[in-house]
């Protein structure tokens, strides 16, 4: 039911990549947001994978946000990095609902899961960097 | 119920510890609420089987992160909204709320026919099979 620690590493991440400018070291990344750099690794080539991120290598290189920060949302992040984003094993099949002993549990848990899937694809790095500016100044 | 056997005393056991049900011993005993259905939310039960229903690290009681401090953090105020839906959407649904459904549905199944055979037209034959198997 809780994001794991890589989940909200990788949104830490992205959040520092999308404010900076140019290509990020894997150092600076890990010494700004608090993450231990062997484990950032895995992180950033995950967000890689899934063509958020793009490397450069030599002495200029480093890490570099591909998308546009308004196209990124929460839950694109969320997604890519979690097993699974269900509150319940049976809303994965939700036509079979009708099987389950109680469907009206599998309709409840699956009306929370529409409802925090809607939340949090409304919300874009880009939002969450506006906010932050506000509480800064 | 779909329930292993052997798993549900222990699920009986928790929620007994947590003071949602009472065990009488006997010929008539067995377990039953010790709340009035009405009074017992989705989210008690959550929070009394689940290890946690906070969505994030930071939403735990201490607020622990190793990065900023959640007052300033701007992702923690958007997980702070999502708990508190995720918290008034379970605790709106009681256990009361959710046996009337059944209750409906078990209607609707048992409600027209009386053997398998008065059912094979309609569309919870299985589960009416079942149903019928089971008593």
């Amino acid at each position: 039911m809780q994001l794991t620690t890589t989940t909200d590493y990788a949104i830490r991440s992205i959040l520092y990549l999308a404010a900076s400018e140019g290509n990020t070291s894997t150092t600076e990344i890990s010494q700004q947001v608090s993450i231990p750099q062997g484990y950032l690794h895995t992180i950033l080539r995950r967000l890689r994978a899934a063509d958020m991120l793009n490397v450069e290598r030599g002495i200029k290189g480093g890490w570099r946000l591909i998308k546009d920060p308004k196209t990124i949302t929460l839950y694109d992040i969320i997604r890519i990095m979690e097993n699974t984003t269900h509150f319940h094993p049976a809303t994965f099949e939700r036509e079979e609902a009708h099987l389950y002993p109680y469907p009206a549990v599998v309709e409840i848990f699956a009306g929370m899961q529409d409802h925090m899937d809607k939340y949090l694809k409304s919300v874009s790095i880009a939002d969450l960097l506006k906010q932050d500016k506000h509480k800064s100044s | 119920m779909g329930i292993p056997k052997s798993y549900i005393p222990h699920v009986l056991r928790v929620l007994a510890n947590a003071g949602y049900l009472t065990v009488e011993r006997g010929q008539n005993g067995g377990y039953f609420l010790a709340k009035p259905a009405e009074d017992i939310s989705m989210l008690d039960v959550l929070n009394v089987m689940e290890k946690t229903t906070r969505l994030n690290r930071c939403l735990e009681e201490d607020e622990y992160c190793d990065c900023f401090v959640p007052s300033t953090c701007p992702a923690h105020y958007v997980f702070d909204i999502a708990q508190q839906k995720f918290d008034e959407y379970f605790s709106s649904v009681s256990i009361a709320d959710l046996f009337k459904v059944y209750q409906e549905q078990e209607m609707n199944v048992h409600g027209h026919a009386s053997s398998e055979e008065d059912c094979r037209h309609c569309l919870h034959r299985d589960q009416h099979r079942d149903l019928l198997h089971h008593e």
